[in-house]
């Protein structure tokens, strides 16, 4: 190392291509880059260039490194006017378990209370049983029967004061199952008469020509009925539920 | 007479509470099982009059199609 007094200094080597003598080693010394031929700044990205933690490196034109800062949570790399940045993405929708109910010892269901943060709800009675006993099914929106029921299938009752799914239930029938799904649009929306929509399917067990399986199909409509909807309540009409699942999903 | 359970699933904190149904739920359940019952025998009815009417098509030696050709019956 050497050493002139009592401070380090560098040594120099002559540059035949630029006839320049170039500092090297210990001691306190300067490159002239801009006009030296060891001039990295054209070859290689300074690591100074990173400041923070997520840092990114892109190119913000030809040749010309750049950072792009860490987004927020939940934020997605994305293209805007040609470079690259962070946003946050556009909500789609998307559909939430809210509950999950059984049907079993008991003749009537309620359940509540119904979360009011989604748009539509839909509902899934899935694989309800009530054994070797009959039933018809009442389904109600805040335990209030609807004003008129249509089923396109198992004909039509054109107005009534009864829950939907109305089983005629015949004699002799056992052993029922099914499967049934309700769709209720905008439950919680103000100034909006509440309605839903259903449709699935049973098995009734019975001997009788065409009650074998069932498919049920229909509206529900509640007039002059705005109020957001805030439970759901299925009675079997007549007798316990011997088995069944009641899912509820809230639909953004 | 044993009453009917009603089980309320409270959703928020998943606890359950059963009990027998009200005097009001009873009355409700009244209304409904009759409406049903009417709903059931209308049905019945309508289906038990469409076989008739389909027997005397047949005495008649017309079939259902026979009525469509006619434009009458859908």
């Amino acid at each position: 190392m050497p050493t002139i007094g009592s401070n380090s200094k560098p040594a120099y080597v002559y540059d035949a291509q630029t006839d320049t003598w170039i500092p090297v080693g210990p001691g306190e010394h300067t490159h002239d880059y801009a006009t030296s031929a060891h001039n990295h700044d054209s070859t290689y990205i300074a690591k100074t260039l990173t400041t923070t933690t997520g840092d990114i490196l892109y190119a913000s034109s030809a040749n010309t490194p750049a950072r792009l800062g860490i987004g927020s949570s939940g934020q997605v790399l994305t293209v805007s006017g040609g470079i690259p940045s962070w946003a946050t993405p556009v909500a789609s929708d998307s559909i939430t378990l809210l509950s999950t109910t059984t049907l079993s010892g008991v003749q009537k269901v309620i359940i509540s209370p119904i979360s009011q943060d989604y748009t539509h709800l839909e509902v899934i009675m899935q694989d309800f049983d009530a054994g070797s006993n009959s039933f018809t099914i009442y389904f109600k929106l805040n335990d209030i029967n609807p004003t008129r029921i249509n089923h396109t299938f198992r004909g039509s009752y054109a107005t009534g004061n009864y829950g939907a799914f109305l089983e005629p239930n015949f004699s002799g029938v056992s052993n029922r199952q099914g499967t049934i799904f309700i769709r209720i649009p905008f439950y919680k929306t103000s100034g909006v008469y509440k309605t839903f929509h259903y449709f699935g399917g049973y098995f009734t067990g019975s001997s009788t020509v065409g009650q074998h399986e069932t498919t049920v199909m229909g509206s529900a409509y509640y007039e002059s009925y705005s109020t957001a909807i805030s439970s759901i309540a299925i009675d079997s009409g007549e007798n316990n539920w011997d088995s069944g699942t009641v899912k509820i999903y809230g639909v953004k | 007479m044993t009453k009917p359970l009603v089980k309320i699933h409270n959703v928020q904190d998943n606890s359950e509470i059963i009990r027998e149904m009200n005097d009001e739920e009873l009355a409700q359940l009244a209304i409904d099982q009759a409406n049903a019952e009417k709903a059931k025998q209308a049905e019945l009815e309508a289906k038990a009059k469409k076989e008739t009417a389909l027997a005397k098509l047949e005495a008649l030696g017309l079939t259902t199609d026979d009525l469509k050709a006619l434009g009458l019956g859908g």
